[in-house]
């Protein structure tokens, strides 16, 4: 039983009449879309100026950081704003990934009768790469409906299992796949609906095209920055951040939790969906159940609490940090060995594990103690709720939340 | 029907591993109200621990006692010394200079209108001072006899088991067919077993100090939190090199391979009796000890109401930390049954491990989170039906099977089989 | 004039205890009821029930002729009831301002595609509700304090913001939870003109639960006394002061000494 709203009606009070509310019209959509366009104008820079000119390594690393503030983004929807604990995320990026990797190399065998590479910049290859990142969101984004709304009535503590459950489950289901047809042939042959059973198993989707490149992952967080940011200064937005404050006063305010916190599940599944699509058919990724599993979940976790649970610039902080992290640590290594030896007396063999655990182990180490100290010491993280633009910067009037515009 | 009787001895035995892990969710649970993530991971510390010690204490192949290092037996004696120096040294000057009350005993004693020593200071002093003052009066004393003496236990143990061990003889591990039944060798695994429980609780009690109780009136989530990130301590710490490495490995069998029946068909071996059995030993242990004594009494009077519990003189702080130690011990204890069931360990941040640990939560779920006879039962029901899942569905869905009955429950009884429902007041 | 709001027979027991007995209540427009009554008699759970937290295991609730049994909490509020809190439930890191906005929400119109797309309309909207919850905020003289969190505001300061909170969701009934407790005597005396105002100025309907007999009987016109769940008197402020009934609920019975009869 729906009841329609009023809207708002500020003649309750002794003042002035009732406007009404302007019609939108198509003429007055570019504006809107300023920002888009911007965002689609930087994507392209990278991949066309600064792609090239840093070479193919940190063209990668680059890559990896925009799929990490992508996903931290996402992420921050649900932790972040609406306040619910969801650590399974990684889960939705299989979704999606397995959804876009499928279309786009089916697709590319039924249209073109090879999974390769096909067309230039914008060209038909590139579109259907797109289409089935697109597509894979909207999986997964059902996906979160399918978890969220059993789930998300439950006490908090729940959800967080459920949803690690729910990732462990997609995990298994994935590694029961068969393996992936090889020739045109054969996938003109399969009916359309067994095609995605065919999905690699434990060994992954192999010989999907690289497409993912800078443009496209750039364009993707643009969209969903500017997602977030529009999110989260509207009345939707407080609406979330009441759920996360106080749920029964959000209730009672007439705040349909539950509607809303699925809502919100099923965006941050959405946009995790696009990063799997993305991470899918990223150089040098061979797409398997494994990689996106518990570990792919907390790394994405940490990013958003460190950053800062609620922050879209602190999540997309820590998402780009901590994505370069492993490789920073990994520089590290040598010189920090190098450095320690010369003040303690080590052996060479200890120095090479040193080097090792340096490199490796030692993220994880880093990341725990990380969390267990933020807690502790400052729980809202690096920015809290707050954005960077909040902050009190020498001759700047400080700001908050409420009087903030968004783009 | 030899399949049958097969998999129900199989489900009942993995189950008693799952109901041992489950008490210490539901125990922390029922008095912290959260979800201590890093329980598994002491399950995972209790069985490679259980694997040092056996190994050290000779039951390697090669029959090599690896006796405690000289410096480790030297400093704790010199800990120990310290700490008892300077417990002597407060009582001391206790008796003989009127000393500064500390902070706390200077409010109840300023609420009960009586005045602190004129020598009081009329400021607070400063963290450092207050943590280095705090070092060296009766907390400093405290809490190194308490190390000391945490430290102590389990190397004695070790020792002992080792030297039990060694009275076997080294031919012990090398027979053929298997480790013959001997006092000495049983007694040894015993001793394997209390150090590996000791250790591995005082862990518990550390984490608990140290991580949550810090964050007693924060909000669920941190916590939440905390306990993912001590649980990826625990989990890539146990992975260094110089700890217990990366690579799977083998515990040696402490135990003869015996089948002691034979029923229906089905082979039933000493392993699953004794498994079995101690799990079972150790529920009915602490059933007693929550329903049936004060400590009891306390901890469940802390899970219904921790500040009401406080004002009627329970100690709460010592109640918590007890009831993690009590529950790490459970899932050490669970950690060396299940590495004698299941010889080969993987390393500790393997996929099994988690797996593991989720199902034991699972279990305490089904049961009714909070409740300490619905995680005995919910252990014994996971277990069962993951394995006769396995058995008769598919077994590569056996993880499926549980998280599909995670979801059915919440979906239908969120509060679990035996669990209350949990009202909030408005 | 028929009622706005109609509670009948309303009934809920928590196992064995009988928190709320055949509640009967009616609510005419521009009503200033009280509900008063012992301590644990049953009056947060009553407003429990009319709000939908609770759901009423006898009896009807119906507003405006509409039934509102088995309602959510939300869509109670968006049929027309508000509520404040007995132990203050403001939204702690988020501002004044924002606190009053989010009550707004149930009023808007335009959805997550609006929002995402930012068109004209959501913009207006949100104009709108500022200007809306800005005046609020003056009328409950907490504009110079717009931008403060929630949580750092004084007490007194923080029971006009559920108030305000409340009244942004542009209720038709208005259900306070003890506004007063905490309160000084100047502060209560303000309360009461302010309740006043707010009922003629927002043309709401008000049920109050209160345990200040001076503020009850000066602004309620009517009031309705629980005890143990039962309701054991209705009436005015003089009749239910010298309803036998009541005081009896309230000091308790005189004490019967053995050999004497009871007068």
């Amino acid at each position: 039983m729906a009841l329609r709203p009023t809207p708002i009606n500020p003649s309750q009070t002794p003042t002035g009449p009732t406007p009404t509310l302007p019609h939108d019209h198509l003429l007055a959509l570019p504006r809107s879309l300023l920002p888009l366009l911007a965002g689609v104008g930087l994507a392209a820079g990278l991949h066309f100026y600064v792609g090239p000119a840093v070479g193919p390594f940190y063209a990668k690393l680059l890559i990896d950081i925009g799929i990490g503030i992508l996903l931290a983004n996402s992420l921050n929807l649900v932790n972040g704003l609406t306040g619910q604990f969801s650590i399974g995320h990684a889960g939705f990026m299989a979704v999606g990934g397995y959804t876009a990797a499928a279309i786009t190399y089916y697709g590319s065998m039924r249209l073109w009768g090879s999974p390769a590479v096909h067309g230039g910049f914008l060209g038909s290859g590139e579109l259907l790469f797109a289409g089935s990142c697109i597509a894979g969101g909207l999986v997964a984004a059902v996906a979160g409906f399918i978890v969220g709304l059993p789930s998300l009535r439950l006490r908090g503590d729940y959800l967080a299992i459920v949803t690690l459950g729910f990732g462990e489950i997609i995990r298994v289901l994935l590694q029961q796949t068969g393996d992936v047809l090889l020739t045109a042939d054969q996938v003109r042959e399969t009916p359309w609906w067994v095609l995605p059973t065919k999905a690699g198993g434990a060994l992954g989707f192999t010989g999907l095209p690289y497409y993912t490149s800078l443009f496209w992952v750039y364009f993707f967080v643009t969209v969903v920055l500017i997602v977030s940011l529009r999110l989260k200064h509207s009345s939707l937005g407080r609406a979330f951040l009441s759920i996360r404050e106080d749920e029964i006063a959000a209730e009672a305010m007439g705040i349909p939790t539950t509607r809303l916190k699925v809502t919100a599940f099923m965006l941050a599944a959405f946009f995790a969906g696009i990063g799997g699509g993305l991470f899918a058919h990223e150089i040098g990724v061979t797409l398997n159940p494994q990689d996106l599993g518990f570990q792919k979940s907390f790394d994405i976790v940490v990013m958003v609490v460190l950053g800062g649970m609620g922050s879209i610039s602190g999540v997309t902080l820590a998402g780009g940090l901590l994505t370069v992290l492993p490789e920073i640590l990994r520089s590290l290594a040598d010189p920090a060995v190098a450095g320690l030896a010369a003040i303690f007396p080590i052996s060479p063999q200890t120095q090479d594990e040193l080097r090792q655990v340096i490199g490796s182990n030692f993220r994880m180490i880093l990341y725990a103690l990380a969390l267990i100290v933020m807690m502790i010491g400052r729980p809202q993280g690096l920015f809290g709720l707050h954005e960077i633009w909040d902050f009190r910067w020498p001759g700047r009037r400080r700001s908050r939340l409420s009087a903030r515009g968004a783009p | 029907m030899p399949k049958f009787v097969q998999t129900l001895v199989d489900g009942l035995s993995v189950g008693s591993l799952y109901a041992l892990i489950a008490l210490g969710y539901t125990m922390v649970y029922g008095i912290l109200k959260f979800i201590n993530f890093a329980h598994s991971d002491i399950f995972v510390l209790g069985a490679w621990i259980s694997l040092a010690a056996a190994v050290g204490a000779g039951w390697s192949t090669t029959g090599q006692f690896l006796p405690v290092p000289t410096w480790l037996w030297v400093s704790l004696c010199g800990l120990t010394g310290v700490a008892l120096l300077m417990t002597a040294a407060q009582r001391l000057i206790a008796r003989f200079v009127h000393a500064e009350p500390d902070r706390l005993t200077a409010q109840v004693a300023s609420a009960g209108g009586c005045h602190p020593s004129p020598r009081a200071p009329a400021r607070g002093p400063s963290v450092l001072t207050g943590a280095v003052r705090g070092f060296l009066g009766w907390r400093g004393a405290r809490t190194l006899t308490m190390a000391s003496l945490a430290a102590w236990l389990p190397l004695l143990l070790y020792h002992a088991a080792g030297a039990v061990r060694a009275a076997a003889g080294p031919e012990l591990s090398a027979a053929p067919g298997g480790v013959p039944i001997c006092a000495a060798g049983l007694l040894s695994a015993l001793l394997v077993l209390l150090c590996a429980v000791s250790l591995v609780g005082w862990v518990g009690f550390g984490i608990e100090r140290l991580a949550y109780r810090p964050l007693r009136t924060a909000p669920r989530l941190n916590v939440l939190i905390t306990a993912i990130g001590v649980s990826l301590l625990l989990q890539n710490v146990g992975q260094l090199q110089w700890v217990f490495g990366t690579q799977p490995r083998r515990m040696p069998s402490l135990l003869p391979d015996v089948t002691l029946a034979r029923l229906a068909g089905v082979n039933i071996h000493l392993v699953d009796v004794i498994a079995t059995g101690t799990a079972v030993i150790l529920m009915l242990l602490l059933e007693r000890l929550v329903f049936h004594t004060r400590v009891g009494r306390a901890m469940r009077a802390v899970s219904f109401d921790t500040r009401i519990a406080a004002l009627m003189g329970v100690a709460v702080d010592r109640v918590i930390s007890f009831t993690f130690v009590l529950g790490s011990s459970l899932a050490a204890a669970a950690g060396f049954l299940y590495a004698m069931k299941y010889p080969g360990l993987n390393q500790s941040a393997h996929m099994t491990w988690l797996l593991l640990g989720l199902k034991a939560f699972v279990a305490a779920v089904v049961g009714g989170i909070g409740n300490i006879r619905g995680a005995m039962l919910g252990g014994f029901l996971i277990g069962l039906i993951e394995l006769f899942g396995a058995a008769y569905l598919s077994p590569q869905l056996r993880d499926v099977y549980v998280f599909s009955l995670l979801i059915a429950v919440l979906l239908l009884r969120p509060s679990g089989i035996l669990g209350r429902v949990a009202v909030e007041k408005v | 004039m028929s009622p706005l709001l109609e509670i009948d027979n309303l009934s809920l027991s928590f196992g064995g205890l009988k928190a709320v007995v055949d509640f009967t209540l009616r609510l005419h427009p521009g009503d200033l009821q009280g509900l008063i009554g012992p301590n644990g008699a049953g009056k947060t759970t009553v407003f429990n029930l009319l709000t939908g937290v609770y759901q009423p295991q006898r009896g009807e609730i119906r507003l405006e002729g509409r039934r509102l049994n088995g309602l959510k909490p939300h869509q109670i509020a968006a049929a027309g009831i508000a509520r404040t809190f007995q132990s203050s439930r403001l939204f702690s890191n988020l501002s004044v301002l924002d606190n009053v906005r989010v009550a707004c929400h149930l009023r808007t119109t335009r959805g997550l595609a609006a929002v995402m797309a930012r068109l004209a309309s959501q913009v207006a909207e949100e104009r709108l509700i500022r200007r809306w919850c800005e005046e609020l905020l003056e009328i409950f003289g907490l504009a110079n304090r717009r931008d403060q969190l929630a949580r750092n505001l004084p007490f007194g300061y923080r029971r006009r913001l559920e108030m305000a909170r409340a009244l942004a969701t542009q209720p038709k009934v208005l259900l306070l939870d003890e506004p007063a407790a905490g309160m000084n005597p100047q502060e209560k005396l303000a309360l009461r003109e302010l309740i006043r105002r707010v009922r003629q100025q927002f043309k709401v309907t008000i049920l109050l639960i209160e345990h200040d007999m001076g503020v009850v009987m000066d602004i309620c016109e009517q009031i309705t006394v629980l005890d143990h769940g039962q309701t054991i008197a209705v009436g005015t402020p003089q009749q239910v002061q010298r309803d036998p009934r009541v005081i009896e609920a309230y000091l308790g019975a005189p004490a019967e000494l053995p050999g004497e009869a009871r007068v």
